[in-house]
């Protein structure tokens, strides 16, 4: 916590480096944070950017009150999102299984992969909100369930709990035996 | 009961980092909880699945773009801070606009303005060009002429981006090929605007998103996206929107599949929406023209970036090969944004 607490006061001095390097840590699992959470690849692609391009525009307001700054990032890429899909709101989708693909070079796996994608994107549709954004954290972003809990404002157990939830939604909604 | 649930949900939590961190197999963990092993295992399947879908990448073309204009969006940053030391400290939008119009007319009569429109970004009257430019796009209202006038302005940009590199000035290549793409994306957002615009005159609905509020038409403007303020708070509104003076990705058009009613059967042309009203017809006319001179744009501009980079000192090189992947996604962005119809 420390190192990210320098780190993002040099950041917040304008130092490129470790502008970067905050940049660097998290590109990824805002990525796929998004991707989940608007199944669009390419507008995805989009809104990650803009996360980060408004995050170097206000990181000098950025204050540590016991919040973290990947809890600040999340929540700049989840007003980001609310923002695509109000903007969005009378434009239509493009089906989940076109728009999302993994990088990878075995198309039996980009295959059955995009069939995973595409059930899950109905699936969470069916999740309440938090369960949704428990999945999106834990799930696409990889985080512990104590960064979840800081990101949500809730306790260790209530994130558990949800994910408990989530998880036996999903698999009646996916049909999982 | 209430306690044989929370441990089931701690012990599910446990295996869920044994199997999704640690590696370990969805047996493994089965094993040290036989008693719960029929309810565990589906749902440690089911986390499996959901893992695997969830295993999205960014592809690689975009992570290069992402981070070119990242740094760009950094370099920006710089020079903003070096620009308001230079001019008058100006931010807010408004004063940016009072401010450019008050400098355009007091220059108008003394030439100024006529020189500083050919003058280049290592130039001391630079800042009045863009200023100028500034005003120009204020006064444009429709997301047409805002297009077209970002398409001339990015001709001013490759024509700069030419004799920076030829001067060798590396800096000033990056900074222009950051307003490059800062053009190329309003001109894109504009030309997408104005088909959005063009779709609603015809009567064509598109269908909600699921999920989101019901909110107003998306705005027409040429603007950038709007940036949302991080809260403190612990449940995330949406904020206000502000605009941000940081460059933009070039977005992708958005994805507007024509309405059911509107797909013709397949092997057989779609009928094209004849306009009644005499305004549509002149702004399909306009549209029409404008995709034309885009199209030659979008050959003759990354054209002339790639001549410059065969001249070129190898100091600008990197920079221009980036200018060169801005224009050509660029230009191929906003020809998207004007097929649709």
């Amino acid at each position: 916590m420390q190192d990210e607490e320098s780190l993002v006061r040099r950041a917040q001095q304008r130092d490129h480096e470790a502008l970067t390097q905050l940049y660097e840590a998290n590109f990824d699992k805002i990525y796929r944070y998004v991707a989940v959470k608007i199944g669009d690849r390419v507008e995805a692609e989009d809104i990650t950017q803009q996360v980060f391009l408004n995050a170097i525009e206000s990181i000098s307001r950025f204050k540590w009150r016991g919040t973290s700054f990947s809890a600040w990032l999340y929540r700049i890429a989840h007003n980001q999102i609310v923002d695509y899909l109000r903007r969005k709101s009378k434009r239509p989708m493009v089906p989940l299984e076109k728009a999302v693909t993994r990088s990878s070079a075995d198309p039996t796996e980009v295959a059955e992969l995009n069939v995973d994608i595409a059930q899950l994107a109905e699936a969470t549709k069916k999740l309440t909100k938090a369960q949704r954004e428990v999945i999106s954290l834990r799930f696409a972003s990889g985080l512990s369930i104590a960064e979840v809990a800081e990101i949500m404002g809730k306790s260790q157990g209530a994130i558990k709990a949800l994910q408990h939830s989530a998880i036996v939604s999903l698999r009646k909604i996916l049909a999982v035996e | 009961m209430v306690k044989y649930r929370k441990e089931f949900t701690n012990i599910l939590d446990e295996c869920l980092e044994r199997i999704l961190v640690k590696g370990e197999s969805v047996e493994q963990c089965l094993q040290s909880y036989p008693a719960f092993a029929n309810e565990l295992k589906p749902l440690l399947k089911t986390a499996l699945i959901t893992k695997k879908a969830t295993a999205v990448a960014p592809r690689s073309e975009f992570r290069e773009r992402a981070r070119f204009q990242f740094r760009a969006a950094l370099q920006e940053m710089e020079a903003k801070k070096e620009r308001r030391g230079v001019i008058f400290g100006w931010q807010p939008r408004l004063a940016t606009v009072v401010i450019s119009v008050v400098i355009a007319l007091v220059l108008a009569s003394s030439g100024t303005i006529a020189a500083a429109s050919n003058s280049m970004p290592d130039s001391p009257l630079y800042p009045v060009k863009l200023a100028t430019e500034t005003v120009q796009l204020k006064l444009a209202t429709s997301p047409l002429s805002k297009a077209e006038l970002y398409a001339k302005l990015s001709d001013k940009r490759v024509a700069e981006l030419v004799r920076m590199a030829e001067k060798g000035k590396a800096r000033h290549v990056e900074k222009v090929a950051s307003r490059l793409n800062n053009h190329l994306s309003a001109m894109a957002m504009a030309a997408k605007a104005n088909g959005e615009l063009a779709m609603m005159m015809a009567g064509e609905e598109m269908p909600m998103m699921e999920a989101a509020p019901a909110m107003p038409a998306p705005q027409m403007t040429a603007e950038p996206a709007p940036a949302t303020e991080p809260a403190p708070q612990p449940e995330p509104a949406p904020t206000k929107p502000r605009p941000v003076p940081t460059p933009k990705p070039v977005p992708a058009p958005p994805k507007i599949a024509p309405a059911p009613s509107a797909r013709a059967p397949q092997g057989i042309a779609p009928a094209t929406p004849q306009p009644t009203d005499p305004s549509q017809l002149a702004k399909m006319q306009q549209r029409a023209k404008l995709k034309e001179i885009m199209m030659q744009k979008a050959a003759a501009n990354p054209q002339a970036i790639r001549e410059a980079l065969k001249r070129a000192p190898e100091a600008v090189k990197p920079a221009l090969h980036q200018a060169l992947a801005v224009a050509d996604s660029g230009y191929e962005q906003a020809l998207k944004a004007l097929d649709k119809e």
